[in-house]
């Protein structure tokens, strides 16, 4: 397991995080799960990972936003890549600018449910090169 | 009587009306010969709207017989007390406005008629001036709007209901495709214990996606409830039956008090099954949502609320809500759960309580719990 990239996943959505999980874990990442912002900090405090895939829009202390940018403030994290996760789409007039909302959230890529795997996984492998 | 002035919007009392307001003017018209002979007076009464003439006081001077229809006498009596039923003036009154400026104006109210009804108005002012350019009056026409305010407000909820449910779509579908994904990993592998925890993601979102249609059917569509007599016991056991899986999934204790002796009720069966899926959907997430480590509960009750009513009330323990929630749960789409909801329950809520001419309770406090009370009459 020593050489596995690992990957935190943090979603207030349980289902989302076992079937995303199994999808990762099957192919060769290590991963680790949180339900909420705050649990999640703790978790890549603790891990140090190589990517996290966060959901935007928890309903929980620290939301997806307010983790990425804890995360994007503390010198140990900002460099690690964030993958943000969301269901609300332009519908709803969620969607990520990376030009408007870049200070305060700036992941480095954006995916919206339902998530494409394959494009997933390409992103992934493109983030953990650089 | 009154005749049209050269400026627009502006109307001139020309001379003195006769009883019936024979217009002296008209009458060399061929064309117009029959308006003649019908009356000013006449005319007016076969407006399909209310027509008030007003003082500075807004005081009524004259009202056509639509209005005297639907708010009863009105002469001498003040405008807002007839129309509103209150001893305060309208904000933007329009009356008053076409008092100070000289120019018609429009403004939208809500009023009371006789009956108790509620209705909105487009109303229409406009001056009516002597020759000297005085306003002596003003002339009042107001258009009942109520049905075209409700196909507007409908129309609003069809877009909005376009935009929720697709947000809720994409979640549902995330789900199939990762449940989906799972299961087939556990075939693979010859992993069946995979395979189930995978069918149950699977499941879990056809269950989903079952009660958001069933909740955009019952919200859109204009349905006619079926009343029936029935035992409440027995539909709250079915729904609490439905439940109990979830409820045990999320560590909740779902339990159900019902007072044995209340007597069969007159309610729509379907209605009050999806009112209560949604009401006890809401707990079960507010016990999910709340992380302080305690034992969930969730408790169904029916009992007698007073001589004419029943209720049915759920309470929980989970996270409650403070006031500014709880003032806008019911407002269109609003949704404590984030991602997850989407308001439409509460809105499928409040339209079965409403077509049953209940009302709802609820007692709850930040990080206690909530009591949901609906409140029915006993048929």
């Amino acid at each position: 397991m020593g050489d596995m990239r690992k990957i935190v996943l943090i979603d207030d959505n349980t289902d989302f995080l076992f079937t995303m999980s199994t999808f990762l874990s099957r192919n060769g990442f290590q991963t680790f799960t949180a339900e909420d912002g705050q649990e999640g900090l703790a978790v890549i405090e603790k891990e140090h990972p190589d990517l996290v895939l966060l959901d935007v829009m928890m309903e929980t202390l620290y939301s997806g936003f307010e983790v990425c940018r804890k995360m994007r403030t503390e010198p140990a994290l900002k460099d690690i890549p964030i993958i943000g996760i969301s269901g609300m789409g332009d519908e709803l007039g969620v969607k990520f600018d990376k030009e408007r909302d870049g200070e305060y959230f700036s992941p480095d890529h954006f995916f919206e449910k339902p998530v494409d795997r394959e494009k997933l996984l390409e992103k992934i492998g493109e983030l953990l090169k650089k | 009587m009154i005749a049209q002035g050269k400026e627009k919007g502006k109307t001139q009392v020309s001379r003195k009306t006769t009883d019936g307001g024979t217009p002296v003017e008209e009458s060399s018209s061929e064309n117009g010969s029959f308006l003649t002979d019908l009356g000013y007076r006449a005319v007016l009464d076969l407006l399909p709207c209310y027509v008030s003439i007003q003082d500075a006081a807004l005081r009524i001077l004259f009202t056509n017989s639509q209005f005297e229809k639907d708010f009863g006498p009105g002469v001498g009596r003040i405008c807002h007390e007839v129309y509103k039923k209150t001893a305060e003036k309208c904000p933007l009154c329009p009356v008053q406005r076409s008092f100070s400026d000289q120019k018609p104006h429009l403004s939208e109210e809500t009023v009371r008629l006789s009956s108790g009804e509620w209705a909105d108005l487009a109303v229409y002012s406009a001056p009516i001036t002597d020759i000297f350019g005085n306003v002596r009056a003003v002339i009042e026409m107001s258009g009942n709007i109520t049905k075209l305010k409700e196909n507007h407000k409908e129309l609003a909820f069809l877009g909005q209901s376009v935009a929720v449910v697709s947000h809720d779509i994409k979640n549902i579908l995330e789900g199939l495709q990762g449940g989906a994904y799972v299961v087939d990993e556990g075939i693979k592998d010859d992993d069946m214990k995979l395979a189930g925890k995978g069918w149950n993601v699977v499941k879990r979102n056809i269950a989903d996606i079952t009660a958001i249609t069933q909740n955009i059917l019952y919200a859109s569509k204009k349905r006619f409830s079926k009343y029936q007599e029935i035992y409440l016991e027995d539909l709250i056991d079915d729904v609490v039956n439905l439940f109990e899986k979830k409820a045990e999934d999320m560590s909740v204790n779902l339990e159900v008090k019902t007072n044995p002796a209340l007597p069969g009720v007159r309610v729509d069966p379907p209605g009050i099954r999806r009112m209560l899926n949604n009401v006890l959907l809401n707990a079960l997430e507010a016990c999910k949502a709340d992380k302080e480590n305690r034992f969930h509960k969730v408790t169904v009750r029916t009992d007698f609320y007073d001589k004419r009513h029943f209720m049915i009330e759920v309470e929980d323990n989970g996270t409650g809500m403070d006031d500014a929630t709880r003032e806008k749960i019911f407002k269109g789409f609003y949704s404590t759960k984030g991602d997850a909801g989407t308001g439409l329950g509460l809105h499928v809520v409040d339209k079965v309580v409403m077509g049953h001419g209940g009302r709802v309770e609820i007692l709850t406090m930040p990080s206690k719990g909530t009591t949901f009370r609906v409140i029915l009459p006993m048929r």
